[in-house]
């Protein structure tokens, strides 16, 4: 196993490996549960994918079809159910709704990341982040219609067409000295805000400018990066930090050639948060005030604010 | 996929949403073995992605994109039994072979364990691009329409993935990976 194309044939041997049909007594069960399911038309009942336990499954589709029956007809005769239509205000427990749409889910404002991120378009208002996972301290803001958050906690705009943007949190312990270079070992990026701008500005492949802002009320380092040239590493692109530690097979990676990358560093109790906002050379001047928009909504604690 | 299917099982005629269920589900389920490696957790992944399809058949927008749609779904739904049950991070048998009989010469015993253990072992999101991009050959801009993902992010998945699992081939002693993360 000495080069690419002969991992890429060991692989799909192993990928051929495995089941290929799917159960019969699954596609009847699930021909059976249609049968008693309705589709969802003008309901627009929150639902989200089940995490029950799967020993319980086949026993509980039967309760949710039942649910789901009694729910519709409640809906029908102009029921509201529980907490469904609960006025949108942000909790540090609140978990946001999910409704449906043509391909993905809504979001309505609450908790996006604990230990993962929820998934899908976001509803305008605010959200939070705890504190662990993608985000060294709790945080919230607040967003306009048009974005959403991918499981790796990106809120993005524009993410499979031209011009994307993205918001992104980060605990950075150590930085790539080029951007274009991820096989030389990461350098130490110490622990305050100050000591990550100088490891940030002094990094290969990118003009920085360096600045001193606020974020969340808080004084903070902007360093603002411009990417040169053309993309360094394939497949992954231009690489700026590790996972902390560092994590080698984690990390701020794959931009487009001549985006901007604008890192805010901020120290929190302790904590080094580091916030950034990312856009491509083709995004318009609109969504870039945005972007700058979400990232001076941010309030930094584990008070979270209502929604507007 | 018969776009006139679609659009009947859309206006809720079961009959031909079943047909579509006798059409995809085999694929489907292969893609959850694959991304899962538990055949109860893909069995249930593909019931709560087709009772979901059928559910939100109504929104589909694009009928011609049926088949991703129901991919993008059938992830979710292997995301969310991954959520619920960690078996796989402890659990490193090898899987029932269901596929071809004959041995592979690129592949030995010794890689199929090693590759098994290792893919065990990545965040669920980079185990759904791997598969989808090496068992279904999707390019990554497909994979990432399919999954919903910025092109990006499913490149560095891709690339994790693909490093972790070389790897663990080349190298037995390989650290546990963490999530990847991309711009």
């Amino acid at each position: 196993m000495n080069d690419e194309r002969s991992f890429e044939r060991t692989a799909r041997a192993w990928l051929e490996l495995g089941a290929n049909q799917a159960p019969d007594r699954t596609v009847q069960a699930v021909l059976l549960a249609i049968e008693t399911t309705p589709q969802e038309r003008d309901l627009r009942i929150p639902w989200r994918f089940p995490s029950m336990n799967g020993n319980v499954f086949k026993v509980a589709a039967a309760a949710v079809v039942v649910v789901f029956v009694v729910v519709g007809g409640l809906a029908f005769l102009g029921g509201r159910q529980g907490d469904v239509g609960a006025p949108p205000t942000v909790a540090p427990t609140a978990q946001p709704s999910v409704t449906p749409t043509s391909s993905s889910s809504n979001l309505t404002p609450g908790t996006l990341c604990t230990g993962f991120c929820l998934t899908g378009t976001l509803d305008p208002g605010t959200y939070s982040f705890e504190a662990g996972g993608y985000s060294p301290v709790a945080l919230t803001f607040t967003v306009p219609a048009g974005w959403t958050i991918t499981g790796d906690g990106f809120v993005t705009k524009h993410a499979e067409g031209q011009g994307e943007l993205q918001f992104s949190t980060w605990d950075v312990t150590h930085v790539f000295a080029d951007v274009c270079n991820d096989s030389v070992a990461p350098v130490d990026a110490g622990t305050t805000a100050g000591e990550l701008a100088s490891v940030l500005s002094g990094q290969t492949g990118h003009t920085s400018a360096v600045t001193d802002v606020t974020l969340g009320g808080i004084p903070a380092k902007q360093i603002e990066m411009t990417l040169q040239g053309d993309g360094c590493i394939e497949p992954a692109g231009y690489r700026f930090w590790p996972g902390p530690g560092p994590d080698l097979n984690s990390g701020y990676c794959c931009m487009a050639d001549g985006s901007t990358v604008t890192a805010s560093a901020v120290d929190v109790d302790g904590k080094r948060l580091v916030v950034v906002a990312y856009h491509e050379a083709a995004s318009t001047t609109a969504d870039q005030a945005e972007l700058e928009a979400i990232v001076d909504s941010i309030a930094i604690g584990d008070t979270v604010s209502p929604s507007p | 996929m018969e776009r006139e299917l679609v659009e009947q099982a859309r206006q809720g005629d079961r009959d031909a949403f079943a047909s579509l269920v006798h059409q995809v589900s085999d694929a489907l389920f292969a893609v959850a073995h694959r991304i899962l490696r538990d055949t109860d957790l893909a069995e249930d992944a593909l019931q709560v992605a087709l009772i979901t399809a059928w559910r939100e058949l109504p929104h589909l927008r694009e009928v011609d994109r049926f088949e991703a749609w129901v991919h993008r779904i059938l992830v979710h739904a292997c995301y969310a039994e991954a959520r619920r049950s960690r078996r796989w991070t402890a659990n490193v048998r090898a899987l029932p072979v269901d596929g071809p009989a004959s041995p592979d010469a690129h592949l030995s015993v010794a890689d199929r364990d090693e590759l098994e253990r290792a893919f065990r072992r990545l965040p669920i999101d980079q185990r759904a691009v791997f598969v989808y991009h090496h068992y279904l050959g999707l390019p990554l801009v497909e994979i990432a329409e399919t999954l919903g993902i910025p092109a990006g992010t499913a490149r560095s998945r891709l690339h994790y993935a693909t490093r972790a699992l070389r790897a663990a081939i080349e190298a037995d002693a390989e650290p546990v990976l963490e999530e990847g993360r991309l711009a």
